[in-house]
């Protein structure tokens, strides 16, 4: 990476996430130690001081990145597709590759009575409404910020819009899979600005991120 | 997040809407008018166009993300779809085909308000931006071209910016790769490309030299050495060396501007033809000014001439402006008397050009006050037939005053 006068900024989504990327930021310098779990501090410096790393909610990405205060970025697609954010995207990692999809208890509930529209639980109420307008069929589209699958037990929705990596959450609350709406895996972006001012490092450093 | 509690409510401003108070306003002002005393020393003339206008006069040449953001009313006068203006240049191109029409080429016209944007998502910030710009019509040569940027770049240093870089792209790159495609890929391409999406792209197009030729654009970004593969390439070498050309006339009329390209840049080409740039600056995540050529503009409006031009964001200029040489105390007299003496006084001092605000004799703790809060920079007290500074207590002449 070529010297700057400022650290350039990595935003990081917390979790699951960031513990599959750990050998890739080892790579760009940041300690076993200064990844750790245990470390509350939401600001990692590189051990050579030349990145800064801002741990934050995957949904945070995009808004640090679109507004500069972080040069590049690390977040899941379909916080991307749920809100479009004026960023770059020329990295898809290929990794934590997982699924959107339409769950229910059983294929009925996908038909609700006419005269009734369906009633979707989802976080993603962008990304369901686009979808099921895209087949002309009317929604009601009720947004949950979290325990999306308790939607259809409790009766609040007919079906859900979630995440699905393994299935484990779904089955153990007896929903299935009837849909795929789209694949989703973490992708880089970078802040439109910064790629034109600090074009060599930033690519330098996107490199050093996608290496598997 | 609005809140409901309606005391607080009924005052705050709209999303994205500001104030700007003393002494911020005033200094945004000047850094205005030092920029439009540039553009009118390059000879460029002076038009105020209106706020709002009808849409479909609006609209000609915008984008379809342009007029997705539009701010739109209906006219009570006349039931007609009316849009808060999102861009100064239509406006500038109809009243130059339709207004204009007996001077003949080139014109040049200058202007300064602020264009308003439709509030998008929940990231984005002001709605309204101040900007000042110049349209160069009826000049289809680089020169004209180069005679935009110049012009922006000295009015960018004249209000004292520096550390300033100018990344020069070219709408005819974007035009070249997008016709070797099916007309129903373009729109998701056009958004892939803007994006960089190099995964996306190299998934999705066709065959192999369409994707080479994307994928060779985006790589054209940086210094003006990126542009050497793209000079040779088919579609891409009539913008590539265009803007090659651009970039050397230009690093010996600019030492110390930092000149880049990007032919893989798609932003703001909702009407551009031609060579395009953004002026950027390293403390700010912002470009300051942007322009290009839009050879087919004015012909919307009835009038087929080439014309190029560009816009620079005061607000943008102001932030980078006070972060890298933060201004002093506004200069402002705060005289202290009574009746005919003061009156007189502070007439005479406006005269010479003080700005002077009245007041009556106060005591001396809250005279130094004023001075602390840094709304004045002097602090003077009517004596009989002189005038005595608060501070140092020695008597006031017209010349010290001057």
């Amino acid at each position: 990476m070529s010297a700057g006068p400022k650290p350039l900024t990595l935003a990081a989504p917390k979790g699951r996430l960031l513990q599959r990327l750990a050998p890739r930021l080892h790579a760009c310098g940041f300690t076993q130690e200064s990844l750790s779990d245990r470390d509350r501090r939401l600001i990692r410096e590189s051990a050579d001081q030349r990145l800064r790393l801002f741990l934050l909610k995957p949904d945070d990405v995009p808004t640090y990145v679109e507004h500069g205060a972080a040069d590049v970025g690390i977040v899941g697609r379909d916080v991307l597709l749920e809100r479009a954010a004026d960023v770059l995207v020329p990295v898809d990692l290929k990794l934590g590759v997982c699924k959107l999809a339409v769950a229910a208890q059983n294929p009925e509930a996908l038909r609700p009575p006419a005269g009734r529209a369906l009633r979707v639980a989802t976080k993603y109420p962008n990304i369901a409404r686009a979808h099921f307008a895209a087949r002309g069929e009317d929604v009601e589209v009720i947004f949950l910020g979290g325990s999306v699958e308790l939607g259809p037990l409790a009766n609040l929705a007919d079906c859900i819009v979630d995440i699905v990596e393994t299935g484990e959450t779904l089955r153990s609350n007896g929903l299935f899979v009837y849909e795929t709406v789209c694949e989703v895996s973490a992708v880089l972006i970078v802040n439109r600005v910064s790629m034109k001012l600090h074009r060599d490092a930033i690519n330098a450093l996107l490199a050093t991120l996608s290496a598997g | 997040m609005q809140t409901h509690d309606p005391r607080v409510s009924s005052l705050a401003l709209p999303q994205g809407m500001r104030d700007l108070l003393p002494p911020v306003a005033s200094a945004r002002r000047a850094v205005a008018r030092v920029v439009l005393d540039c553009f009118t020393r390059w000879g460029y003339e002076l038009v105020i166009p209106p706020a709002y206008e009808r849409e479909e006069s609006v609209v000609r040449g915008l984008s379809p993300q342009a007029r997705a953001n539009l701010q739109r009313f209906t006219d009570p006068a006349s039931a007609d779809t009316v849009v808060l203006r999102p861009d100064m240049t239509p406006q500038i191109a109809r009243i130059a085909a339709g207004r204009l029409t007996s001077r003949h080429a080139p014109l040049r016209l200058t202007y300064e308000g602020s264009i308003l944007r439709a509030p998008q998502g929940r990231t984005r910030g002001q709605r309204q931006i101040s900007q000042a710009g110049i349209e160069l019509i009826g000049w289809a040569s680089r020169d004209a071209d180069l005679e935009v940027i110049s012009a922006v770049l000295e009015a960018l240093t004249g209000a004292g910016l520096r550390g300033l870089r100018l990344e020069l792209s070219h709408a005819g790159a974007t035009h070249a790769l997008l016709t070797m495609l099916e007309p129903s890929l373009r729109p998701a391409v056009v958004q892939a490309l803007s994006q960089r999406d190099v995964s996306w792209l190299s998934e999705t197009l066709p065959d192999e030299p369409i994707r080479a030729a994307f994928l060779l654009a985006i790589a054209s970004a940086g210094g003006r050495d990126r542009l050497l593969q793209a000079t040779l390439h088919p579609q891409l070498s009539g913008p590539a060396i265009e803007v090659q050309e651009a970039i050397a006339a230009l690093t010996a009329r600019f030492p110390d501007v930092e000149l880049l390209c990007d032919l893989g840049e798609t932003r703001g080409h909702g009407y551009y033809t031609g060579l395009s740039f953004v002026v950027l600056c390293d403390d700010l995540g912002q470009p300051l000014a942007s322009g290009g050529r839009y050879d087919g503009l004015l012909r919307e409006y009835g009038r087929d001439e080439p014309a190029t031009g560009a816009a620079i964001d005061l607000e943008h200029t102001f932030d980078v402006l006070t972060r890298q040489a933060p201004s002093g105390p506004s200069d402002r007299i705060l005289l202290l008397g009574s009746g005919a003496s003061r009156a007189s006084i502070a007439r005479q001092l406006r005269a010479h050009g003080c700005a002077v605000a009245e007041a009556d004799p106060m005591s001396r703790e809250h005279a130094l006050a004023a001075l602390e809060s840094e709304r004045f920079s002097r602090v003077w007290r009517c004596a009989d037939d002189h005038v005595v500074d608060e501070v140092s207590g020695a008597v006031v002449t017209m010349e010290a005053a001057r």
